[in-house]
């Protein structure tokens, strides 16, 4: 292994778990089986290490991993770090690789949590960075596909003892396609490891620092709600997020279908939005929002949806009538607002026809 | 001895027409395929038959065959380079060097995909089965009755895309999968299955289909020539038994999940005035009626011929006012026993009923 790595504190854990719940954007919530499992293993005496990317070689070779498939399965069918590990293995016997780490594909919800238990069940780094910095639905929604890296080799294995490898395809959006019909054959879910990942790609390319983020996000909610503040307003602060809607969730329409959860969420206003109303559209994730009908957020801006309460992360699976919610909108990392990233993670990505507008100013 | 014999390009025409009847509804006359062979023939390129006897025991042939529905090879059609992918790719994964190419079933086209494979790498074709049929479904075969494993199996579309089922729970789970993809890619996938060892294949397999494809063909182009009914022809050859005469009056079929499903009636004329025989089928025929009564059940064949020319009628050209003759033709002992009939009987097709056959003894 090239480069120092830091130890990642059981106290640290709930933290990430909290971050990436926030960063899921309704896909996944707040990953408290996962979260479960890793306090777990690190009480049987396994911890994890965080290594910076830019302290990998260019030749280190990473494994992308993370979960496909429905989040509202796997509160029924648990996770398994077992499961989880099957697909990287395989990956690393079909390709012959030697992982010196792993990473998420997503930072965001059970994902964010996924590398962590894969690092302390192999003995391997958790690299502090993903491909989206937030979660999306499809596996081509990723800075490394928008870079023009490839999908396949492509992992999959479910629960049972069916294991599947796409071996090559017509394209990133031929592996969701495919992996989507398996992985809804599976039972709406699948652990997955993607193509080993150059450390060199990696830098160039993944979203950096993203895990780190989730911890300070997490242990930023965690210290004010400790301290009696408000933890949305805390959010707000750490991410430079902007507030879009409280208020009361009126009317949830929902269906699991092709592998996904999709449908329309309606939240009534209170406090200084009274007599207003916020729709918002998900698929796995919120993806597109409108106050009183007019547009005001979308995909790959990040919309979350906050208990108004807690600052737990509410998702698209969870959110029911009468949540008392904060929503909020956090901005999205530069790879996915650039021309080639609005093309695999744009609202047109999602079934839109609508250009990507956003509430956000971007530094670059 | 070599145990080779030529395969002449007269030989691959009555292949065509006897693989058709003994498809058994599931993809008719393989026309397509036949011009395809033709043409390498026409290109210089020669097959030979290997008797399964020659095999050696430890010696590894690769099984072949489309996975699909017939129907959709009449607008899509079949390339050799398709199959030969999919046999690529279990060679590279399973690094094998093959001894032979052998069809997943001698039944319609799958009876001339291993000969592409075969012209194109100079092996020869086992002479050999594992269904003595056709069959809708990947695990209704003697290997997968015997209880050998249903993978891997390698899956090439006709793009690019190609997938690698590396182990699975039991052979209905291949199945299952594979038909997940199957749909995704178009309703129709190239395929190899896993390798078969000769021991395998002289313990299991159905030996000398593709001669008895050839014989059953040549029986029939020499009824024509001779202007005897070519119906009678095949029950002279085979021991089969004489169901049904009369016109097809109506059909409904549709494609679905990967298959052709439906039922056609037919009325009856000469000695079967006034009677109706009604058939279901998925990619194959399963089941007849006559007036009502239980004629003839799956694993036992359902022949619907031509009643001039003695060509097999399949279940996605079976059509109002075909004059037809209907057959039943014995199964294979391997197919009929308790543990087989789990796997192919009537009730593997939904049908809650016993298997009876209108036959003395199943065929050698």
């Amino acid at each position: 292994m090239s480069g120092p790595t830091r130890l990642v504190e059981f106290s640290e854990l709930a933290s990430l778990a909290l971050g990436t719940g926030i960063l899921g954007t309704g896909g996944g919530t707040h990953p408290y089986l996962e979260l479960l499992n890793i306090e777990k293993l690190y009480q049987e005496g396994r911890s994890v290490r965080l290594i910076d990317p830019n302290d990998l070689g260019d030749e280190d070779l990473v494994a992308e991993l993370g979960y496909m498939g429905a989040p509202l399965v796997t509160k029924e069918r648990l996770p398994d770090p077992d499961h989880i590990c099957r697909p990287v293995r395989l990956m690393a016997e079909h390709t012959g690789a030697r992982f010196t780490a792993v990473m998420a594909g997503e930072v965001g919800a059970e994902n964010g949590i996924l590398p962590f238990l894969v690092a302390a069940m192999l003995d391997l780094p958790v690299v502090d960075v993903d491909t989206m910095g937030r979660a999306f639905p499809e596996i081509q929604m990723s800075s490394l596909v928008i870079r023009g890296l490839p999908l396949v080799p492509f992992a999959l294995c479910d629960v049972r003892a069916n294991d599947v490898l796409l071996t090559r395809s017509n394209g990133p959006i031929a592996v969701e396609r495919i992996g989507r019909k398996i992985c809804t054959e599976m039972g709406s879910v699948a652990a997955t490891c993607r193509p080993p990942r150059r450390g060199r790609d990696i830098k160039a390319h993944g979203v950096l620092h993203s895990v780190s983020r989730a911890i300070r996000l997490g242990a930023a909610v965690r210290s004010a709600r400790a301290r009696h503040a408000d933890p949305v307003e805390t959010i707000l602060e750490a991410e430079h997020g902007l507030l879009l809607f409280r208020g009361k969730v009126v009317d949830v329409a929902r269906r699991t279908t092709e592998g996904f959860v999709r449908g329309v969420a309606r939240i009534e206003g209170f406090d200084d939005f009274e007599s207003r109303e916020f729709q918002v559209d998900f698929q796995n994730e919120f993806t597109i929002g409108r106050l009183d009908g007019q547009l005001t957020v979308m995909v790959p801006d990040l919309l979350c949806i906050l208990d108004a309460v807690s600052g737990e992360a509410i998702g698209t699976e969870t959110i029911r009538y009468g949540q008392r919610v904060a929503i909020v909108s956090l901005p999205a990392a530069n790879v996915l607002v650039s021309e080639e990233g609005l093309n695999y993670v744009g609202p047109r990505a999602f079934g839109y026809d609508l250009d990507f507008i956003s509430l956000h100013e971007r530094r670059n | 001895m070599s145990g080779l014999a030529p395969v002449t390009e007269e030989d691959l025409k009555s292949l065509a027409l006897g693989a058709g009847i003994l498809g058994t509804g599931g993809g008719t006359h393989p026309y397509l395929e036949l011009l395809n062979i033709e043409k390498l023939y026409l290109q210089g390129r020669r097959v030979s038959l290997l008797s399964p006897d020659a095999l050696g025991d430890d010696e590894l042939v690769a099984e072949v065959g489309f996975m699909g529905a017939p129907l959709v090879t009449k607008e899509r059609l079949p390339d050799p380079e398709q199959i030969l992918k999919a046999y690529r790719m279990m060679e590279r994964y399973a690094r094998c060097t093959f001894r032979a190419v052998m069809t997943s079933e001698i039944g319609g086209e799958n009876a001339i995909l291993p000969f592409f494979v075969a012209a194109l790498t100079g092996l020869p074709v086992l002479d050999a089965d594992p269904r003595g049929r056709a069959f809708p479904e990947m695990q209704m075969s003697t290997f997968a009755i015997a209880g050998l494993p249903l993978f891997p199996v390698a899956l090439a579309d006709i793009r690019s895309n190609e997938v690698l089922v590396l182990r699975t729970v039991g052979p209905k789970w291949t199945e299952r999968i594979g038909r997940g993809i199957c749909t995704e890619a178009g309703a129709m996938l190239a395929t190899c299955r896993p390798p078969r060892t000769g021991g395998q294949i002289k313990s299991h397999a159905l030996h000398g289909s593709v001669s008895r494809a050839i014989r059953l063909g040549a029986a029939v182009r020499r009824a024509r020539r001779e202007h005897r009914d070519p119906a009678d022809t095949v029950l002279e050859v085979e021991r089969g038994l004489k169901l049904f005469t009369g016109k097809v009056i109506d059909v409904a079929r549709r494609t679905t999940e990967g298959f052709v499903r439906g039922q056609a009636h037919v009325e009856g004329s000469e000695d079967h005035a006034g009677r109706l025989f009604k058939v279901d089928f998925q990619n194959e025929f399963t089941i007849g009626w006559i007036d009502g009564r239980l004629a003839a059940v799956v694993p036992d064949l359902i022949c619907i011929l031509d009643a001039l020319t003695g060509e097999a009628i399949g279940t996605e050209t079976i059509r109002y006012g075909q004059r037809v003759r209907i057959l039943s033709l014995p199964a294979s002992r391997l197919l009929t026993s308790a543990r087989a009939l789990e796997i192919v009987g009537p009730r593997a097709f939904g049908y809650d009923l016993d298997f009876v056959s209108a036959h003395i003894e199943g065929h050698a």
